[in-house]
């Protein structure tokens, strides 16, 4: 109660925050809305060219980079925020003690506190995309696909969380290694459906590294209806990939502090 | 002044080396965008050998030129140090080239094996002949390159949101460019533009050469003529922008 | 009851030894190797519940790592801690509550675009504080710490000495009872180290508050703190009153006088001549011969002016820094 308290003040700190430079406001809200164009722009060019990229029909695309914006901006509102830069900003910086020291789970503090609510308009804008695209489709999805696809999300955003967790503990052990940045651009990935790659980058992405679960997993349970086989290994994956940051995180705070010697 | 410069790479080279990390995080986002066309083109055409070669020659010159004015430059007049420069007898953007190139040179040596790897990967047959010829193509563009994120980071003397700009500069150079589409791919009317834009000048016009796509001498010299011309007028531009944004630094004060 | 106890601290880091060829290091990343660096060894003392101690040292002589360990960032590697009778590294709830560690290096953690105010009402939501002790203390705080005008202010378009009071203030706005100060003046101006010290006393004396503060600047110490604890190498020096230990590390006093027509090597006879300047003479004399020297030179020379001072505290530190307590 008290987590949900502390994360609702400081959300709406930043939102007025946020609304206080109006400037930067309109300049985001444009850039996002560039940034969704190109997007479709690129789906626009390679479905003039082909009817069929790797099986996905282009309104299906569609669906798939509307997906993609929704997490990319819950990715960009709520848990970048707090883990990106996490080696430099949190342990040389010394921000990781002042958590410490703090009456909160360090954790949450750590990697769930700060939030940057201008990021959401890509929300808005993903949706749109989506509505287009299951405009172009014509089919609207049953209620239990919607339902699926959301549950699909939720599996999606609590690995990407729990990614970034695992990313940051990294820096316990060795906190010069800096892989934010491959993190990022490894998540541009799931932009596409990923399907187009080949044999064992593909295999990574499905099961090691699963950004599978990002776009194109909850994009074809939207569009194709739940299958059992495909929603119980995302969420035991979602839960399993959660419980191992916790865990690793704790084994790294322990060894921050000393305690293992 | 090219000495100048060659001492300012000389000493920006050494004083990265130290950075080697840092700058493979720029490879891999640099290798990213090219990367992903080629896996999107190829599950498009899987027969046609053009996709992968051209990508690779792309990434090639994509590493190449990358340039980070925003944070080389505009950093300097966000935090004021840009005024320690202004004192010396020499011209700013000299510090800047020699960054510029320190930063490509360390960007080609780790790139160029992750486009071999990708070209062997793909089945890839770059011939020495092409890549000779596009030699000059790739020179313009990469100079092209530079003084297009140069004149976007002198925006800093304005806005505080110059990497935004730079991104947007960006967003257009991938979707005219040649990364997201060889430009050949893309649809009539887009294509026409893309051809006339600064762009495909910068990225996809050398990586075209060198793939063997460009088959005789006369579309290499109209490309070579809109490169001059586009480097002619940004670099006008960029001399405009500098002579008012020193004006409005020295007068409103840092 | 005490406040702080520390009983038989060690403190050991184990850091990797690398090599330093190619070799070395790939071998070291399979057959890591260790080498134990101790920080703090065999330190215990105890605090009072209302007492200001001063806790000085050289650079690297371990106060930051005691700190740390008495606030529960670090774990000790052995002995016995307590604090307000809880194990500090547990880092529970209600002793995070109690405490507070305001370090001068970093005055204020947290996101820096947001504003003190705001900063100040999220950590009222943070240390549960009742909004009627949120508004006295944010009153009392604003005014003490004239913090009028910074309350609109973004953290980071705060100056150092701004940013220390917007650090104090959020870290007193739930009434710590212990303080650990880390260098809390460190790279601020004669008045903003002024303001800190005369706060930071009248907190402790007003909320009756145990104050344990480090500090390089002797003011801070000599203005605050009764009792100083000295830590050099990681083992305690010296432990009790200033002023006794400036009398146990100094055995002389200085004598200043102004003597026009004084002949130098008459007053070399006397004491070192510490300084010399156009007929002002500083002379180091042992304490037990003050009385006998002053009476001679007195009657020897034409003296214009005369005073005996005591060693100034930063001579004494240094001396106990380069020298240790005998």
């Amino acid at each position: 109660m008290k987590l949900l308290r502390l994360f609702a003040a400081g959300f709406t700190r930043s939102a007025q925050a946020t609304l206080t430079f109006r400037i930067n406001l309109l300049f985001d809200i444009v850039l996002s809305i560039i940034g969704v164009g190109a997007s479709l722009a690129t789906v626009f060019i390679v479905y003039a060219r082909t009817d069929s990229l790797a099986g996905w029909t282009e309104a299906e695309t569609y669906v798939l980079i509307g997906t993609f914006q929704l997490l990319s901006s819950l990715k960009n509102a709520f848990i970048d925020p707090n883990l990106s830069w996490f080696p430099e900003n949190g342990i040389r910086n010394g921000k990781l003690d002042t958590f410490l020291l703090q009456p909160a789970p360090t954790l949450y503090l750590a990697s769930l506190a700060r939030s940057t609510p201008l990021s959401l308009i890509q929300f808005v804008l993903g949706l749109a995309v989506i509505t287009l695209g299951i405009t172009k489709q014509g089919r609207p999805p049953a209620p239990g696909a919607i339902l699926a696809w959301i549950l699909t999300l939720i599996a999606a955003l609590a690995v990407t969380w729990a990614m970034g967790v695992l990313l940051a503990c990294l820096a316990f052990w060795a906190p010069r290694l800096q892989l934010d940045v491959f993190y990022g651009s490894a998540w541009e990935l799931a932009r596409y459906p990923t399907d187009i790659y080949r044999r064992p980058l593909r295999l990574v992405l499905t099961y090691l590294f699963p950004l599978t679960l990002i776009a194109t997993i909850p994009t074809s349970t939207l569009l194709n209806g739940p299958r059992v086989l495909v929603l119980g290994p995302a969420v035991s994956g979602a839960i399993l990939s959660c419980s191992l940051a916790v865990g690793c995180w704790r084994l790294g705070l322990r060894r921050y502090t000393g305690a293992t010697s | 002044m090219s000495q100048l410069i060659a001492l300012r790479i000389r000493m920006e080279v050494l004083e990265w080396s130290g950075a080697w990390w840092f700058l493979l995080t720029l490879v891999v986002q640099a290798v990213l965008g090219p990367l992903i066309g080629m896996f999107i083109w190829s599950a498009v055409y899987p027969a046609d050998s053009y996709v992968a070669t051209y990508y690779v020659a792309l990434l090639l010159v994509t590493v190449m030129t990358e340039s980070f004015e925003q944070h080389t430059f505009s950093e300097k007049i966000y935090d004021g140090t840009i005024s320690h420069e202004l004192l010396r007898p020499q011209p700013v953007v000299i510090n800047t080239i020699g960054t510029n190139l320190a930063i490509r040179i360390w960007m080609a040596a780790m790139g160029i094996p992750v486009a071999l790897l990708a070209g062997f990967a793909f089945g890839v047959s770059l011939t020495w002949t092409a890549v000779l010829s596009a030699v000059p193509a790739f020179v313009l563009g990469a100079t092209l390159t530079f003084c297009w994120t140069f004149l976007l980071s002198l925006t800093a003397f304005w806005t505080e949101r110059v990497h935004s700009i730079v991104g947007f500069g960006w967003t257009l150079n991938t979707l005219l460019g040649g990364t997201i589409a060889p430009l050949a791919f893309l649809p009539g009317p887009l294509r026409d533009i893309g051809q006339v834009l600064p762009f495909y000048g910068m990225l996809g016009l050398p990586a075209d050469v060198a793939a063997g796509r460009v088959h005789g001498l006369a579309p290499v010299l109209t490309g070579l003529a809109y490169q001059a011309g586009w480097l002619t007028v940004i670099i006008t531009c960029a001399v405009l922008l500098w002579r008012a944004g020193i004006r409005r630094y020295t007068v409103v004060g840092a | 009851m005490t406040a702080v106890v520390v009983e038989d601290l060690y403190m050991t880091y184990r850091a990797p030894i690398r090599g330093s060829g190619w070799k070395e290091t790939l071998s070291s990343v399979f057959n890591r190797r260790y080498r134990e660096v101790p920080a703090v060894q065999n330190v215990s003392f105890a605090l009072a519940p209302g007492e200001v101690v001063g806790f000085i040292g050289p650079n690297g002589a371990g106060k930051t790592t005691t700190m740390k360990i008495l606030s529960g960032l670090l774990h000790a590697t052995s002995g016995h801690v307590r604090v307000l009778g809880y194990s500090p590294w547990q880092r529970r709830s209600d002793f995070l509550r109690r405490i507070a560690f305001i370090r001068g290096s970093q005055p204020v953690g947290g996101s820096q675009e947001l504003t003190v105010l705001d900063t100040l009402q999220y950590q009222r939501l943070l240390y549960d504080v009742p909004p009627a002790d949120y508004r006295r203390n944010l009153d009392e705080l604003t005014e003490l710490l004239d913090l009028k005008d910074l309350l609109q202010r973004q953290l980071r378009a705060l100056s150092l000495g701004e940013k220390m009071r917007a650090g104090l203030a959020l870290s007193l706005l739930y009434r710590p009872e212990v303080m650990f100060l880390d260098e809390p003046t460190l790279g601020l101006d004669v008045t903003g180290a002024t303001t800190m010290r005369r706060f930071v006393a009248g907190y402790a004396e007003r909320a009756g508050a145990t104050v344990l503060l480090t500090s390089h600047y002797m003011a801070d110490v000599a203005s605050l703190c009764p009792r100083l604890v000295l830590i050099d190498k990681g083992k305690v020096q010296y432990d009790g009153q200033l002023d006794q230990l400036a009398a146990k590390l100094s055995p002389y006093k200085l004598l200043r006088l102004t003597a026009p027509n004084a002949d130098e090597e008459r007053l070399k006879e006397a004491g070192e001549v510490v300084e010399a300047s156009n007929g002002t003479w500083v002379l180091r004399v042992p304490r037990e011969e003050v009385a006998r020297t002053t009476a001679r030179l007195l009657t020897e020379l034409e003296v214009a002016d005369l005073a005996v001072e005591e060693a100034p505290l930063e001579a004494v530190i240094d001396r106990a820094y380069r020298e240790g307590v005998g």
